[in-house]
């Protein structure tokens, strides 16, 4: 039997007696006058039943008694379940009414009359979204219910998977990302540990259904372009943000770029030759080292037999899939290069309307992202169509600014008390829920907050893919 | 192990008392509940008033010393209790339980029997007190039921004699500890009881002896407890008594009555011991009662342990008006408690445990 208690600061506490044995993020209905509070509980208390201490030391000063109950009417277990009487922690997150869900926690049931009973995660979730059809089936309640959010819930969203090493990341964004190409999504992702590149195989190593939709490309390998294509902005970029050219060296290769430009379309060959043939010393110097760096990187090549381009590998995956960009064996500098490349390209790409939008997979992206395109990506590239989701076992290497931003958090478990609380203060739902939940997910378990549950957080068992996880270099070149 | 040889019996009758009370509690309306739960110390000081005859100097004069004999000998302690659960407008629904602690080698051993519920109206009362008084104590005689307010006392008083009968009736060469005196008005069914009881106990080979805690002795205007030096202890004093004039008849005491101080520091009881046993037979149960039992605030540590294992607390209470509630229908609804309001929650004793969420069932 459950029994509301006490309110207090938007915090419903709730006593059960015999205990109901529910745990951390179950959902109750309290339900009166024909509508009902969904209150979801994120902390579970003992009741502070009157005169239990004195109860307690009289069992503890027993203990090395030889003692026996005669106790006929066996009124023990009963006075026990009073002893064990539970308060369950709630917080409220909407009101279920004839009209269906509503965000309106402005109103507060009656202590008497109040029914109180258990709602399932999938009840829940059935409400949110009825229309299922662009559903991404995602694992399990703790129930065993299957659990599925909607392919809306991610469109145009901004994401964030963050967890502990080995928690279950990765897998969880494939499995959003196969869930999203299942939809005819377009994905990118910057891979870097190559574990995206076997995403097309089996984990018996045969080709799956994604074979054809999953296309990795290896910079320098065979992910190579004209420098033209890149264009003069791009590299420019490139070369003041990845190489850190100053800004008078900058305007003498802009100048080189136009001038060549007039003439033909600009080539490495071309371009080196004019740099050479540069004046000033100091300018020169500058210059060389970096367009020296920019040729080692391999990305780019003056031999069309060799070059390509993204609208072409786009176009190889017309009914959805992903470019995995391969970041393994890329040397630092050369990570930041090939994204940056990449993200101006995509920007390109979708104010020409060559692409309706993307999602972008981005692990660990402070290891390649410079300062200047966080805020880039979920606000202008947001606008143009990238739709980004963040993954990271370092929660503070992604900005508040950029928590705020975001749509949806899906949490895995966490240790690290620093970790709880950067993300506990970063979401957009109360501290407590954050972390008293997110500190108890067992393994493969995540705690998905925001749009994809309609802001009632839910806690998910994953479930594992059957997919080859490890890149191996090797073993992509042998299909390709 | 049980202690009562006749234990079947025993609770048989009190389960059939519980049941066939409780057969006409369903659906009840429950018209006050006079439980707060924070305050139940039971009441069972109905004890026969008595004056005590003494003077400064007699007193002093006659301290006895006592040694401790380490002589193995079973300590037994029984002790009772009741609580109110509610009343209804036909009756009173109210819990007994008891415990016997006995000590072998120093080691302590315990049984609890209960907790018995019983629901007491007019009409049922004096059917259920002449059946428990005959069948527990064998008392044949028929005695009016007490008026309501002393029902549930009247019915714990038996429970507890009966207790006490089996008690001694089973141990052999024990010194067995009652709560309260051995003094019984003349008039009450358990007078002769008693009386059996103790000579029951006696050829048994048993010192039966009366441990009141709550007794004040007073000699002109100064507490007893002055008049023994810590020097002395352990020490006991002898007590004559006379009764008040004109009450001779209605009171008997089956004890010998001494106050002592068992341990240095601490406070005095009355104790009363059997009186048909040679004043030299009480000491030596008192010295071997010293040498077998803990003896803590001059309080031996079988009669503690049978009192705190009887007593219900505030959980239990609650749990016990939940079971009713539940499987007979009674509803047991709160009235607004004056001291609720003026003191707070728990008439301002709260014990602090200082958790997180409080609340009460
Ligand atoms: N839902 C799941 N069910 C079963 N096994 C899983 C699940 N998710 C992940 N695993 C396994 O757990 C291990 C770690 O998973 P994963 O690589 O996804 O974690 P991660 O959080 O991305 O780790 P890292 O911090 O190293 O990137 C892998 O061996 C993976 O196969
Ligand atoms: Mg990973």
């Amino acid at each position: 039997m459950m029994r509301l208690y006490k309110i207090e600061n938007g915090t419903l506490q709730i006593l059960s007696c015999p205990p109901e044995g529910l745990r951390r993020g179950d959902y109750l209905l309290v339900e009166d006058g024909g509508k009902a509070l969904i209150a979801h509980i994120i902390d579970v208390a003992f009741a502070n039943v009157p005169g239990i201490m004195e109860d307690l030391l009289r069992d503890l000063s027993g203990l090395d008694i030889d003692a026996e109950d005669v106790d006929p009417l066996n009124l023990k277990s009963y006075l026990n379940q009073v002893r064990d009487a539970q308060l369950y922690i709630c917080k409220v997150r909407g009101t279920l009414s004839q009209e269906g869900l509503s965000s309106d926690v402005s109103w507060i049931p009656s202590r008497c009359t109040a029914k109180i009973a258990k709602i399932s995660d999938e009840k829940i979730l059935k409400m949110v979204s009825p229309d299922d059809s662009m559903a991404i089936g995602l694992g399990f309640t703790r129930s065993g219910a299957e659990i599925a959010i909607s392919a809306h819930s991610i469109d145009g969203k901004l994401n964030i998977i963050t967890g502990k090493k080995e928690s279950g990341k990765s897998n969880f964004s494939k499995l959003l990302m196969l869930g999203l190409i299942d939809h005819g999504g377009k994905c990118i992702v910057f891979d870097v540990n190559g574990e995206y590149t076997k995403l097309g195989f089996n984990k018996d190593g045969t080709q799956n259904k994604y074979y054809e939709k999953v296309v990795v490309l290896t910079p320098g390998r065979n992910f190579q372009t004209a420098i033209s294509y890149v264009g003069i902005r791009v590299v420019l970029n490139i070369l003041r943000t990845v190489f850190d050219l100053p800004e008078t060296s900058a305007w003498e290769f802009r100048r080189i770029w136009e001038s060549l430009d007039k003439k033909s379309v600009p080539t490495l060959q071309s371009l080196k030759q004019a740099i050479e043939s540069t004046q000033n010393e100091f300018i020169k110097d500058a210059l060389i080292r970096r367009f020296d760096g920019l040729i080692n990187s391999s990305l780019f090549t003056d031999d069309p037999k060799l070059t390509t381009t993204l609208e072409d590998q786009f176009k190889s995956i017309p009914k959805g899939g992903t470019l995995v960009i391969n970041l393994r064996e890329l040397p630092q500098v050369y990570k930041r290069l090939v994204v940056e490349f990449v993200l101006s390209k995509l920007t390109g790409l979708l104010e020409r309307w060559t692409l309706r939008g993307v999602f972008l997979f981005a692990e660990e992206a402070h290891l390649y992202l410079n300062d200047t395109y966080w805020e880039d990506i979920v606000t202008r590239m947001r606008h143009l169509g990238i739709f980004t989701t963040f993954i990271t076992n370092q929660p503070d290497s992604i900005k508040q600014a950029i928590y705020r931003q975001a749509d949806n958090a899906f949490l895995f478990n966490f240790t690290n008390e620093n970790d709880l609380e950067t993300v506990s203060k970063s979401s957009k739902i109360d501290v407590e829920t954050v972390k008293i939940l997110a500190r108890e997910l067992p393994p493969h378990h995540c705690l998905i907050l925001g749009k994809a549950t309609s802001d009632y957080p839910m806690v998910v068992k994953i479930k594992a893919l059957n997919v080859s996880t490890l890149g191996e270099t090797r073993f992509f070149f042998g299909n390709n | 192990m049980q202690v009562l040889e006749n234990t079947m019996q025993f609770h048989d009758e009190l389960m059939k008392l519980s049941q066939d009370s409780l057969s006409g509690v369903r659906n009840c309306r429950v018209v006050s509940d006079k439980t707060d739960p924070s305050d139940m110390s039971v009441s069972h000081d109905n004890e026969p008033w008595m004056e005590l005859n003494l003077s400064r100097e007699n007193a002093a004069i006659k301290s006895i010393p006592i040694q401790s004999d380490p002589t193995e000998t079973t300590i037994v302690g029984i002790d009772t209790t009741n609580v109110d659960l509610g009343e209804t407008n036909e009756g009173g629904l109210f819990a007994l339980r008891g415990t016997v602690v006995w000590a072998q080698n120093h080691h302590y051993n315990l049984t609890r029997y209960g907790p018995f519920i019983v629901f007491a109206t007019e009409k049922n009362k004096q059917v259920l007190y002449n059946t428990l008084a005959a069948n527990l104590l064998s008392i044949r005689q028929t005695y009016r039921a007490p008026d309501r307010p002393y029902v549930s006392n009247a019915f714990r008083a038996i429970f507890e004699r009966a207790l006490q009968r089996n008690v001694c009736g089973k141990f052999r060469n024990a010194v067995i500890l009652w709560d309260g005196s051995l003094t019984v008005w003349t008039n009450d069914p358990t007078y002769y009881a008693t009386q059996r009881i103790l000579r029951d106990a006696r050829e048994n080979g048993n010192t039966v002896m009366g441990l009141s805690k709550k007794t004040q002795l007073y000699v002109g205007d100064r507490c007893i407890t002055d008049l023994i030096d810590d020097g002395c202890s352990p020490c006991m004093i002898p007590l004559s008594f006379v009764t008040k004039s004109g009450d001779e008849e209605a009171v008997r005491s089956f004890g010998r009555v001494y106050v002592t101080k068992l341990a240095a520091g601490s406070c005095t009881f009355r104790f009363d011991i059997d009186r048909e046993l040679t004043e030299e037979q009480g000491l030596i149960g008192v010295r071997r009662l010293i040498g077998n039992d803990l003896i803590i605030e001059n309080y031996p540590e079988t009669l503690r342990l049978a009192h705190i294992f009887s007593r219900f607390t505030a959980t239990e209470v609650i749990g016990l008006q939940r079971y009713v509630s539940e499987y007979y229908s009674f509803r047991i609804s709160k009235r607004p408690d004056v001291r609720h309001i003026i003191f707070g929650p728990f008439g301002g004793r709260q014990i602090m445990e200082g958790p997180a969420y409080d609340a009460v069932v």
